[in-house]
């Protein structure tokens, strides 16, 4: 059981001071909070494993002289009690756990996700401090949000609003640089060419 | 968009680089973590919550009041300044700084939450406030009680057996803390920067000490800030109070030089509109005028006299006194 400690000094907080609105830790004289809950004394031991009794008896797909106890739900490969990772309510063994994983099929335990929606607008406002780069960044910004759009966001509540406001920016500043580039030919074609040079005719 | 089981605990507690945030599902606690372009997930099963621990942080008062102090200072010079761009920016600036130091103050004291589990002890950054760790708290205990239930008072003298091996009953030993040099240090510079001030006042060709003297006084500004900073760590008192009276000093310099610049920059400036020529630059002449120089050579001089004796003092009464070494008798 590890020690429940205080967050200033690291002082261990007595359990007389625990589940207390207010405390005093001992070391720093801080006041301190310490909410604790059933789980504290619950034993760190897992599962284990049984071993094989007679040789008719199926054993683990991983461990040969354990005991089977359960089947993985995605391949059917026999797990002892060490193996089955149950996750989302299914059993799986390791290596099925590794995939799902890997493929972002099990939603409960992917770790990290990337924020399209985010870098699309920042794509969009970031580059317009210095305008040339909108040039590029602004079909870039575009292309993030066509191609992305459909990808998974956070998996808390969030809205698509930035999305949204990439694109209206995008389009905008795309407007801005074919606007731009006509006016200057525009302008270019309007100046008329200089004077040919007048040929000096000889008598 | 479909329904997330996911609720909002907290704000996004912001920083540089990302923010983090705390939400709450029905089995889990998550927190995420965000770069801006990425999140990352940690998630805390219910069941598995051993403790949350909620430590009050030092109050900050001192030091937001002084930054107040200073902010406000920064906008009175203001005042002393005529050119409508100057005042400006002394309000536009001095204004910010001042509306953070209220904000700070309002968002009340400071909390550090940590949760602990089996195998984790976990920092929630997102729970930095007492009053956000008060909601949250008060959110959490039943959702986790709801799956673990709860532990009855009269069992908890039983757990300090089984979770502390030596009794935490006494106070962890003291470790008697070595004063730094810091504050001689910065002694030593407020007679260095009186020297100089006075050179750049008597000296003819004055402009090396000028230059000098721009770089140093900064100096002498950030050393006494960090020596106050760092005072939990010196058992030393009253050089403390010295300093902190020493800033006064150095913000009342702080702001006659500003005024000095600011007279030169008008001269420059009205200089170029009649198409006359421009001042001598302020580095080429001395930047503290006559009587101001002697004034700030004279507190910086009593600062490091008092303060040297001071420190001299506070030093050999602070130093603990060594226990004799029992000499063993010679036959």
């Amino acid at each position: 059981m590890e020690a429940i400690c205080c967050g200033e000094c690291s002082m261990p907080i007595p359990a007389e001071l625990w589940n207390r609105d207010v405390a005093r830790c001992r070391g720093c004289g801080q006041t301190v909070a310490a909410a604790v809950f059933p789980a504290i004394d619950r034993t760190r031991a897992g599962a284990q494993p049984e071993a094989v009794q007679a040789d008719t008896e199926a054993s683990c797909f991983y461990h040969p002289s354990s005991r089977a106890a359960i089947p993985c739900e995605q391949c059917g490969r026999f797990l002892c009690n060490l193996c089955d990772i149950e996750i989302d309510g299914r059993h799986l063994c390791p290596r099925c756990f590794e995939t799902g994983v890997s493929s972002n099929q099990l939603k409960h335990v992917e770790t990290s996700r990337t924020m399209y929606d985010s870098i699309a607008l920042a794509l969009a406002t970031w580059p317009i401090l210095l305008f040339w780069p909108a040039i590029v960044s602004a079909p870039a910004s575009l292309f993030v949000v066509v191609r992305r759009w459909r990808a998974p966001s956070s998996i808390v509540p969030r809205t698509r609003v930035r999305y949204y406001l990439a694109a209206l920016l995008a389009l905008a500043e795309i407007a801005g640089v074919v606007f731009l580039i006509y006016a200057i030919v525009r302008t270019a074609s309007s100046i008329p060419p200089p004077p040919r040079p007048i040929p000096r005719v000889t008598p | 968009m479909a329904k997330s089981i996911y609720r909002k605990l907290t704000g996004r507690a912001r920083r540089l680089e990302g923010y983090s945030q705390l939400w709450l599902a029905p089995d889990h606690l998550l927190l995420l973590r965000s770069t801006r372009f990425r999140e990352h997930y940690w998630r805390f099963a219910l069941a598995d919550i051993q403790a949350i621990v909620i430590t009050d942080l030092p109050s900050r008062l001192p030091l937001q009041t002084v930054l107040a102090a200073v902010s406000a200072g920064w906008m009175l010079i203001a005042l002393a300044v005529s050119f409508w761009l100057f005042k400006g920016f002394f309000l536009a600036t001095g204004g910010i700084a001042m509306a953070s130091v209220i904000l700070d103050i309002a968002r009340g004291p400071g909390c550090r939450c940590y949760l602990h589990t089996a195998v984790s002890r976990e920092l929630l950054t997102p729970v930095n406030r007492m009053r956000t760790a008060r909601a949250v708290l008060a959110q959490l205990r039943p959702a986790i009680e709801a799956v673990q239930g709860s532990i009855p008072m009269e069992q908890l003298p039983a757990f300090d057996e089984r979770v502390f091996s030596p009794p935490a009953t006494a106070a962890p030993p003291e470790i008697a803390a070595k004063p730094s040099y810091l504050p001689e240090v910065v002694f030593g510079v407020f007679l260095v920067n009186a020297a100089f001030i006075l050179l750049s006042v008597l000296l003819k060709n004055r402009s090396q000490v000028s230059s000098f003297l721009v770089s140093s006084l900064p100096g002498e500004l950030v050393l006494a800030a960090v020596a106050l900073f760092r005072r939990s760590k010196d058992p030393r008192r009253y050089i403390f109070l010295l300093i902190g009276v020493a800033l006064l000093g150095i913000g009342w310099d702080f702001i006659e030089l500003c005024r000095v610049f600011v007279h030169w920059f008008q001269q420059a400036a009205e200089a170029g509109a009649r198409g006359r020529p421009a001042p001598m630059s302020i580095l080429t002449d001395s930047i503290f005028t006559r009587d101001h120089a002697f004034e700030a050579a004279a507190w910086r001089t009593a600062a490091a006299a008092i303060g040297f004796a001071l420190a001299r003092f506070e030093r050999r009464v602070a130093q603990p006194q060594a226990a004799p070494v029992a000499v063993p008798e010679i036959q």
